[in-house]
């Protein structure tokens, strides 16, 4: 972070988040009476729905993924359920049992999930580092109550019981 | 490679101009034969930095999203990058980086598998310590410091500072490690907590010098 003299100084991102909490947070939260927080957040979400491959020098180097079907919509968490809201379209929900993966990439959020494939969230007016922060805690929680800990959230989420 | 060559004589004059950049223990990396580079990641200056500055040409595994700009696509394989899809199993740059090193390259790898966010070590991943593993060949640990207060994952880079307020940036390269051949999976899960705790040690201690 820079302070307001300009000087580069270092802060972990737990007081980050923190002093984010204390400010009220862009992240839209409400609580569902149960105690249990719902958040959402805008997004212009996409997907992928097939591979490019890199050639070079006559090789296969290696693939990247081709993202396209780019909408504006509202990301939900919502308990073990993370929705989906495009405007003219059918709502999407995935159980968070269904994300094998999930990571940051640039301002965008990668969802890798299990029969919908990789789906990217750019993040609108909120930061995509509190919603990573915001989805390991609703996976660890989720995986938890399954007698459960996740050690890896990428390249794929991997669980291991409870000892 | 001779776009790769030309970039880096261009760009290692640049980033001494807008850098105080220091370079210990290159005499570590050897001047030939097959080698994998594992370094912290704290910033996009970091890849740029190594690739100019290695004493040899350094094939860097880079997330695939770098590819899907067209121009971007031509140009990555020439200064040595190679794609890896983040959010699965990626086997394929696993072979190509195996391939590499059989043709006695030097591969470039970031083991936290992302930019940290406030300049400490993250996590590596356990894939990338397998694939050291599994590839039986000199293990160089390099540590940056610096690029994060150069240009913050959160930030933007400063592309014309010069003079005195220019960002002191420190590569270190380490004492090479073995962890001989691994062919057999029940010997290298056997064999990962450790060779990830000597990994993340030697990187740690070249970070802070």
């Amino acid at each position: 972070m820079r302070s307001s003299e300009g000087k580069a100084e270092t802060a972990s991102v737990d007081d980050l988040i923190e002093a984010i909490d204390h400010m009220g947070g862009p992240t839209t939260r409400a609580e569902d009476g149960s105690g249990a927080f719902s958040y959402e957040a805008s997004v212009v979400a996409s997907s992928a729905t097939s591979h490019q491959t890199v050639w070079w020098r006559g090789g296969v180097l290696g693939f990247f993924e081709r993202i396209t079907d780019r909408r504006e919509a509202t990301l939900r968490l919502s308990g073990s359920e993370m929705i989906l809201v495009c405007r003219d379209r059918e709502r999407l929900v995935w159980g968070l049992e269904r994300i094998d993966a999930m990571q940051i990439s640039s301002r965008a959020i990668q969802l890798n999930i299990r029969d919908a494939g990789l789906q990217q969230m750019e993040f609108l007016s909120d930061s995509p580092k509190r919603w990573e922060d915001l989805l390991r805690l609703a996976l660890d929680r989720f995986y938890a109550l399954r007698g459960r800990e996740v050690v890896e959230y990428q390249p794929k989420v991997v669980t291991r019981a409870l000892s | 490679m001779i776009l790769y060559r030309t970039v880096r004589v261009i760009a290692a004059m640049y980033f001494r101009t807008i850098l105080k950049l220091r370079i210990e223990g290159a005499e570590h990396v050897p001047v030939d034969g097959p080698l994998l580079l594992v370094m912290n990641h704290q910033s996009h200056l970091d890849p740029l930095l190594v690739n100019t500055y290695c004493p040899r040409l350094v094939f860097t595994m880079t997330k695939s999203s770098a590819f899907r700009n067209r121009l971007m696509r031509w140009i990555e394989p020439r200064v040595g990058a190679f794609p890896t899809r983040r959010y699965q199993v990626d086997p394929q740059s696993v072979r190509v980086a195996l391939r590499f090193l059989s043709e006695g390259k030097a591969v470039g790898i970031f083991p936290e598998g992302e930019r940290s966010w406030d300049a400490q070590l993250n996590p590596l991943r356990p894939g990338t310590v397998r694939l050291l593993l599994k590839a039986g060949v000199p293990v160089i640990p390099c540590g940056i410091s610096g690029t994060y207060e150069a240009w913050p994952r959160w930030g933007r880079m400063k592309w014309f500072t010069m003079g005195p307020a220019r960002p002191r940036v420190t590569i270190r390269y380490g004492k090479p490690l073995h962890f001989g051949k691994n062919d057999d999976r029940a010997t290298r899960e056997a064999a990962l907590p450790e060779a990830t705790k000597q990994v993340e040690e030697a990187i740690l201690a070249l970070m802070t010098g």
